[in-house]
C-alpha cells in the first residue's frame, strides 16, 4: 500500500514537468505584449515600451527564459506581476486561492448531496415519470449557459426581488459575520455546482444501474431481501466507489467554471485573476496559475486514486 | 463544462465481449437491435427530431430567413417581435431570426468540425496506444496526463486570446485540447479487442498493422465512439459560448448563437429587451438538450448489456 | 457507508478551513474599520459647529471593472491606479474647471523672459501622510526620477524637455528647460509629488518594485493609504492633516466588480454609491433616476473616437479617397443611435470645451454621393460591375480593426462596413483580442481601425500627428505634412495663450481637411451617483475637489 502511493507519487514527477512545458509554451505563442495596454495613454513612447520589456527579461531568447522560469518555480518563485508591478505572483495568487477553493468545496458539496439522491432514485425506477424528469432536469443543467444563468439569477433574486447580494464575497464596511459570507456565497455556489450536478446526477444513475443489475444483487433480490434494503445496502456501496473518484475528477472541470462564475459574481478568486491575466499579458501570472492548478488537478487525482485504493478492496498494488 | 466523456468511459467496462464478435457476423440485425432500441426512447427521439429541423434550417437558411444578416437598420434598434421581425431586431436593427439561421451554420460548423478534430485525434492516438502498448502506450497515456491536468477552459483562453480568435483558430484549438476523453476511451476499447481471436487470427495471416487496427478492430469499438461524438458536440457549442461571453469567441459581424447571447447580456437589454437574449440562449439550450438526449439515447441502444 | 461519511468530513472540514482562510484575511481588515468609525464620531461633532451645508462622515464606495496595479505615479499607466493616486497624493498644480493650470502643492510660479527657466513656491506646511513636513527637495526629487538613467517607467518621454530641476530653498524650486515648453506647465499638473524621504534611499532601477507603491504609499493628500484587498477593493480613510482641510468624507473605497453588468448590479442593490455608466445602460440609469434611487451627472469627457487609416497603404494615399469615405459613413446616425446621441460630433481632434477650438473646420457631412464622385475622381471606379471600385487592379477593399470588449467601437465598424459597400468599398471588419489588436496597431499591421484618445488638459497635436512621431510615436497613421509639422511646432513653443490657440486652432483645421482619420465622436462622462452624495467633477478630472465631496447622513 505505501510503496503503491509513493510509486504514484514519484509518477508525477514527469507529468508536473510535462505540464511545465506546457504552461510555458503556449504563453511563448502571443504576439501581443503587457505594454499594449499603456497604448490608450499618450505619454508613453515606444522607447519606453522597450526599455520595460528588456527590463523584464522579455527579450530573451525562449529556452533561456523556461530555464530560468523553471529554476525559479522549483524554489516557490513564480516570478514577479508584469502588471502589478513588484508584487509576487504567488502573493497575488495566494491571496485569492482562498476564495476560489471555497467556492469550489461549496460546490462540490452542493453536487454531491444533490446529485447523488437523484441519480440512486433515478436508478431505482429506470425509465419511470421520475427517471425521466431527473434525466432532463439534469440534461438542462447541462445545456444551460452558465454565464446566462449566472445573470438571470442575480437579475431575479438580487436585483429584483432584494434576496441575494449581487456579488463580492462579503458586505463592504462591516465587521467580518459568518451568515454574511454564507449569504454572498449561496448564488455562485449554486451556478458553479449546476453543471456538475447535472452531469454526477447522470453519473450516479447509471453506476447504480450497474450495480443493480449485477448477479449478487439479483441474487439478494431472487432471496427475499427487501427491495430497499438491497439498494441501499448493497447497491450504494459499490455504486458510489465510482462516483467518489469522479469527485476528484471534477476539480479541472471546476476550476475551470470558477472562469466565469467569479466574473459574474465579481468572486475574488484565480479564475478572475487569471482572465484578467491573459487579456493583460501578464505572462508570470498566467504561466503561475495554469501551473498551479494544473498540479492541484494532479494531486487531486491523486488522492482520487489513494482513496479508490483504500475503499476498493478488489485493487491490488 | 460537463463530463461526456467520463460518462462514457464507465461504457468500456459494460461492453460485452461476445456481442462484438456477433457485429462480425451479422452486423445488420445488431444496428437494427440498436435502431429499435433508440426508436423506443422518447428522449431520445424527439432530441433527433429537434435536431433534423435545426440543421435543416441552417442548411436552408438563405431560403429561409426574411432578411441578411448584415442588414442594418439603426433607427429600429432592439425591436419587439413583430410580423416583420418575428423575433425583434438586434442592436443594430439586424433581424434576430435571420441571424439566428445564419448563427445556426456557425454554430453547428464550430460543433462538427471541431468534433471530427477531436474524433480523429482522440482515435488514432488511442488506436496506437491501446493496439501497440508498451512504452508507445506509455509516452502517448503521459500526453494525455499532462493535457488533462489543465483546466480545460484555461487552455482554450490562453490559447485563444494569443491565437487571435476566430473560427478556425476555435476550431483548432478546441480539436488540440479535447480529444483526450475520446483518446482513453478508444485505447480501452483497443487493449480488450486486441486479444481477441479475431485479431489474432488477422495478425497470424499477416495483415499489416494499420489494417488490423483501422478495418478490423475500430469498427467493433464504434459505438462508443459515436456516443462520445455525439455529446461532445453539445460540449463544444456551450464551451463556444462561455467563451463568447469571455469575448473569444466567434468574432462579429459573423453570427454565432455564442457571440448572439453575449451582445445581448447587457442589463438594460436583458430589462427592456428580454427577447433579443432569450432566443440565442433557447436556441444554444435545446440543441445541446437534443444533442444529449441523442447521446443518452445511443448510448443505451448501442450498449447491448441494456434492456428497455 | 461508513467509508464514505468519514470522507464527507474530511470534505466539510477543508470547507471549515478554506472558510476561516478566507475570514482571516477580511478580520484585519474590520478591526481598521472600526477605529475609523470612532474617528468619525468625534468629527462630526466638529462639523456640527460649522453648521455649513455640507455634513461630515460618509463611506463613500465607488465601482469599476478594472482594477489598479501600483500607486506610484512615475510608474503606473492605467486610469485605476491614477484615479486612487488622485486621493492620497498632490501634484506642484492643478487642473480647474476651465482646464487651465490651478494652484496645487505649488501656490505660484513664473517663467523666467527667455521662457526657459520656471520658478515655482510652494505652499508651506503641508505634510505628508506619516508627518515629516513636505518639502522643495520631495518635488526635486520626484521630478528627477524620469531623468535618471536606470528609470525603466513609462514616462521618460513627458520630462524630456527638462535640464534640471534645483530646490533652492525648502520652499522654492527652479526647474530649467532645454527648450521653450508651452506644454510644461499642464505637464505639472499630472504627476504626483513623492516622498524623498521615504524613497530617497532606494536605486531609481528599484522604485518601480518597492514595497511603497502597493503596500503603503505615503501621499500629501485628503485621503490616506488603509488597504489594498488584492482584486476586491482598495480603501483609504480622510487625512485630518490635508492642507485644504480634512475631508467631509470619511473614507473612499475603491470596489473592483470586473463585469460591468454585475457593477451595475452592485449598484441597484445598494453596494455601491458612485460609478461610470456606459451609454447602453441609459434605459436602466433612467429607471433608476425616475426611481428616486440615482442622480447622473453628465460631463464631457476629454477624448474622441476615430476611423485611423494606414496612409503606407496606398489605397489612402489620397486624401479624396479619405474625405470620401467619411462622406459615406453617417457619422450623425452613429452618434444618436449606437451612442444615444450621448456626445459630440468631432471634425477635427479638438474638442469643444477646450481654449483651443476651431469651430469652423471643414466638415465632411454625411453625403454618398458626394463620396462616390469623390472617389471616381480619385480613380477609383467599378469597371468589372461586382460592386467595388478598383483602380489598376487594385479592389477598393480592406479591413477596418477593433479591439475587442469595445462594444460601441465594434459596432461601428459593422455600421461602416455596410454603408461602405454602398459607395462600392468592401471592407470587412475584423474585432481583434484588445492586447493583440494594440499590439497590431503599433506595428502598423492594419488598414484602418477604430479608435478613441484620451487626452490631457493640454490641447497639443503634435503628438498624434506630427511626422517625427511616426517611427515611435502615436503618428500610427504615418501621416506627414511638412507645413503642419511647423505650425505644431511653433504652437508647442508659444508661451502667450492666445497665440498658442490661434497657431493650435490653424493646425486643427488643417488635419480636418486632410482627414487621416475620419473623425467620430467625443462621448459624455455619465456619472452615476447615489442621491445623498454631492460630488464635484469636470471634464479634466471626475474626482475634482474630492476633499470637498460629502454625503448626506
Amino acid at each position: 500500500m505505501i510503496a503503491y502511493i509513493i510509486r504514484r507519487i514519484i509518477l508525477t514527477i514527469p507529468l508536473l514537468l510535462g505540464v511545465s512545458v506546457l504552461s510555458f509554451g503556449i504563453v511563448q505563442l502571443a504576439p501581443g505584449d503587457p505594454t499594449a495596454l499603456m497604448m490608450d495613454n499618450p505619454g508613453i513612447s515606444q522607447e519606453d515600451r522597450e526599455a520595460f520589456l528588456e527590463e523584464q527579461g522579455l527579450n530573451d531568447p525562449v529556452h533561456v527564459q523556461y530555464v530560468r522560469w523553471l529554476g525559479d518555480i522549483v524554489t516557490g518563485d513564480f516570478g514577479e506581476s508584469l502588471i502589478y508591478q513588484g508584487t509576487p505572483v504567488t502573493e497575488l495568487i495566494m491571496a485569492r486561492l482562498p476564495n476560489t477553493l471555497l467556492l469550489m468545496v461549496v460546490s462540490a458539496l452542493l453536487a454531491i448531496v444533490v446529485a447523488i439522491p437523484f441519480g440512486i432514485v433515478s436508478a431505482r425506477k429506470p425509465y419511470s415519470l421520475t427517471d425521466y424528469t431527473v434525466t432532463t432536469a439534469s440534461f438542462l443543467g447541462m445545456a444551460t449557459p452558465n454565464f446566462w444563468f449566472g445573470l438571470v439569477l442575480i437579475m431575479l433574486l438580487s436585483v429584483h426581488l432584494g434576496w441575494f447580494p449581487s456579488g463580492g464575497v462579503a458586505t463592504l464596511n462591516e465587521p467580518f459575520s459568518l451568515l454574511d459570507r454564507i449569504h454572498h456565497l449561496i448564488l455562485p455556489a449554486i451556478v458553479l455546482a449546476t453543471a456538475e450536478t447535472a452531469s454526477l446526477t447522470r453519473y450516479t444513475r447509471s453506476s447504480m444501474l450497474d450495480v443493480l443489475d449485477q448477479d449478487y444483487i439479483r441474487t439478494a433480490r431472487a432471496k427475499g431481501f427487501k427491495q430497499r434494503k438491497v439498494v441501499y445496502k448493497h447497491g450504494l456501496r459499490n455504486g458510489l466507489i465510482p462516483v467518489l473518484t469522479l469527485i476528484g475528477l471534477m476539480l479541472p472541470t471546476f476550476i475551470g467554471g470558477s472562469v466565469v462564475t467569479e466574473k459574474i459574481f465579481n468572486w475574488p478568486g484565480i479564475g478572475l485573476l487569471f482572465i484578467d491575466a491573459t487579456f493583460q499579458r501578464d505572462y508570470p501570472m498566467i504561466m503561475a496559475i495554469t501551473m498551479i492548478s494544473a498540479t492541484l488537478v494532479i494531486i487531486g487525482n491523486l488522492i482520487a486514486d489513494i482513496l479508490y485504493a483504500i475503499f476498493d478492496p478488489r485493487i491490488e498494488y | 463544462m460537463t463530463l461526456p466523456e467520463k460518462d462514457i468511459s464507465k461504457n468500456q467496462t459494460i461492453t460485452s465481449p461476445d456481442i462484438n464478435l456477433e457485429v462480425k457476423q451479422k452486423p445488420e440485425s445488431l444496428w437494427r437491435i440498436a435502431f429499435d432500441k433508440f426508436m423506443k426512447n422518447k428522449l431520445a427521439v424527439s432530441g433527433a427530431v429537434v435536431l433534423i429541423i435545426i440543421i435543416g434550417m441552417a442548411i436552408f437558411a438563405p431560403l429561409i430567413a426574411p432578411h441578411s444578416p448584415e442588414e442594418q437598420v439603426l433607427t429600429n434598434r432592439l425591436a419587439p417581435p413583430s410580423a416583420e421581425h418575428p423575433l425583434g431586431t438586434d442592436e443594430l436593427g439586424r433581424d434576430t431570426f435571420s441571424r439566428l439561421l445564419y448563427g445556426a451554420r456557425v454554430s453547428l460548423t464550430v460543433g462538427f468540425v471541431a468534433v471530427a478534430g477531436i474524433i480523429s485525434i482522440g482515435t488514432i492516438v488511442g488506436a496506437v496506444a491501446g493496439y501497440f502498448g508498451g512504452i508507445i502506450d506509455s509516452i502517448l497515456m503521459r500526453v494525455v496526463d499532462v493535457i488533462i491536468a489543465f483546466p480545460q477552459i484555461f487552455l482554450l483562453i490562453t490559447l485563444i486570446a494569443v491565437l487571435e480568435p476566430s473560427l478556425g483558430t476555435l476550431i483548432v484549438v478546441f480539436a488540440l485540447f479535447s480529444w483526450t476523453g475520446t483518446a482513453r476511451l478508444v485505447r480501452g476499447e483497443f487493449l480488450t479487442l486486441r486479444t481477441r481471436e479475431f485479431v489474432l487470427a488477422a495478425r497470424t495471416i499477416g495483415i499489416r498493422k494499420g489494417k488490423i487496427i483501422f478495418s478490423h478492430i475500430l469498427p467493433n469499438a464504434i459505438g462508443p465512439i459515436i456516443v462520445t461524438a455525439t455529446l461532445q458536440i453539445g460540449y463544444v457549442i456551450l464551451a463556444e459560448s462561455t467563451l463568447s461571453y469571455l469575448g473569444l469567441g466567434v468574432q462579429p459581424p459573423t453570427p454565432s448563437w455564442g457571440n448572439m447571447l453575449q451582445a445581448a447580456q447587457d442589463f438594460s437589454i436583458m430589462l427592456y429587451a428580454w427577447w433579443y437574449p432569450l432566443f440565442p440562449g433557447l436556441m444554444i439550450l435545446i440543441t445541446i438538450l437534443s444533442f444529449n438526449f441523442v447521446g443518452d439515447g445511443l448510448r443505451d441502444a448501442l450498449d447491448p448489456k441494456r434492456k428497455n | 457507508m461508513k467509508k464514505i461519511s468519514k470522507l464527507i468530513c474530511t470534505l466539510a472540514f477543508i470547507f471549515a478551513f478554506s472558510l476561516i482562510l478566507t475570514a482571516c484575511s477580511s478580520d484585519s481588515g474590520t478591526t481598521e474599520d472600526n477605529e475609523s468609525e470612532n474617528t468619525q464620531e468625534e468629527k462630526s461633532e466638529v462639523s456640527n459647529e460649522d453648521s455649513g451645508e455640507a455634513q461630515q462622515g460618509g463611506d463613500l464606495i465607488v465601482g469599476n471593472v478594472s482594477a489598479p496595479t501600483l500607486f506610484n505615479d512615475m510608474f503606473s499607466s492605467d486610469v485605476p491606479s491614477d484615479t486612487i493616486e488622485g486621493f492620497m497624493f498632490d501634484p506642484l498644480t492643478t487642473i480647474d474647471e476651465n482646464l487651465e493650470p490651478a494652484p496645487g502643492l505649488a501656490e505660484d510660479w513664473e517663467y523666467s523672459e527667455e521662457e526657459l527657466k520656471w520658478t515655482f513656491h510652494l505652499r508651506e506646511g503641508v505634510n505628508w501622510h506619516d508627518g515629516e513636513p513636505f518639502t522643495a527637495e520631495d518635488v526635486a526629487f520626484s521630478y528627477n526620477i524620469p531623468l535618471n538613467e536606470e528609470y525603466t517607467g513609462p514616462r521618460g518621454s513627458h520630462f524630456a524637455s527638462i535640464e534640471s530641476i534645483e530646490a533652492t530653498d525648502d520652499y522654492t524650486v527652479e526647474i530649467t528647460l532645454k527648450r521653450p515648453d508651452a506644454k510644461f506647465l499642464f505637464q505639472t499638473t499630472v504627476y504626483d509629488i513623492l516622498p524623498k524621504h521615504i524613497l530617497g534611499d532606494i536605486p531609481v532601477s528599484d522604485l518601480d518594485e518597492a514595497d511603497f507603491n502597493t503596500k503603503n504609499p505615503v501621499g500629501t493628500g485628503p485621503f490616506k493609504f488603509d488597504e489594498w484587498v488584492q482584486g476586491q477593493y482598495v480603501k483609504v480613510v480622510a487625512n485630518d492633516d490635508y492642507f485644504q482641510g480634512r475631508p467631509y468624507l470619511d473614507s473612499i473605497t475603491y470596489k473592483i466588480v470586473p463585469d460591468k453588468n454585475a457593477l451595475l448590479a452592485q449598484y441597484q442593490a445598494g453596494d455601491i454609491d458612485y460609478m461610470r455608466v456606459s451609454q447602453s445602460d441609459m434605459p436602466t440609469v433612467e429607471s433608476l433616476i425616475d426611481q428616486g434611487q440615482a442622480q447622473l451627472e453628465k460631463v464631457p469627457d476629454l477624448q474622441y473616437n476615430y476611423i485611423g487609416y494606414n496612409l503606407r497603404n496606398p489605397i489612402f494615399e489620397d486624401k479624396k479617397v479619405r474625405q470620401a469615405l467619411t462622406h459615406a459613413l453617417d457619422r450623425e446616425e452613429i452618434l444618436e443611435t449606437i451612442v444615444y446621441g450621448d456626445g459630440e460630433l468631432s471634425n477635427s481632434p479638438g474638442l469643444p470645451f477646450s481654449w483651443a477650438y476651431n469651430e469652423d473646420v471643414p466638415v465632411f457631412e454625411y453625403d454618398p454621393e458626394k463620396a462616390k464622385e469623390l472617389l471616381s475622381e480619385a480613380g477609383w471606379e467599378d469597371t468589372d460591375g461586382d460592386g467595388i471600385r478598383e483602380k489598376d487592379g487594385t479592389k477598393l477593399s480592406f479591413s477596418i480593426k477593433s479591439g475587442q470588449g469595445r462594444e460601441v467601437r465594434e459596432q461601428i465598424t459593422q455600421v461602416a462596413q455596410q454603408q461602405w459597400a454602398e459607395v462600392g468599398v468592401e471592407v470587412t471588419p475584423e474585432i481583434i483580442e484588445w492586447s493583440a489588436f494594440i499590439d497590431q496597431i503599433h506595428q502598423f499591421d492594419y488598414d484602418a481601425y477604430v479608435l478613441g484618445w484620451s487626452l490631457t488638459a493640454d490641447p497639443s497635436i503634435t503628438s498624434y500627428f506630427h511626422s517625427d512621431e511616426v517611427e515611435n510615436g502615436l503618428n500610427y497613421g504615418a501621416y506627414s505634412n511638412p507645413e503642419l509639422d511647423k505650425l505644431m511646432e511653433e504652437s508647442d513653443m508659444a508661451m502667450d495663450q492666445e497665440k498658442r490657440a490661434e497657431l493650435i486652432e490653424e493646425a486643427q483645421a488643417i488635419v480636418a481637411e486632410e482627414q487621416p482619420y475620419t473623425f467620430l465622436y467625443s462621448q459624455n462622462g455619465n456619472h452615476l451617483f447615489v442621491p445623498q452624495l454631492h460630488p464635484n467633477m469636470h471634464s479634466g478630472n471626475s474626482y475634482y475637489k474630492i476633499h470637498e465631496w460629502w454625503m448626506e447622513q
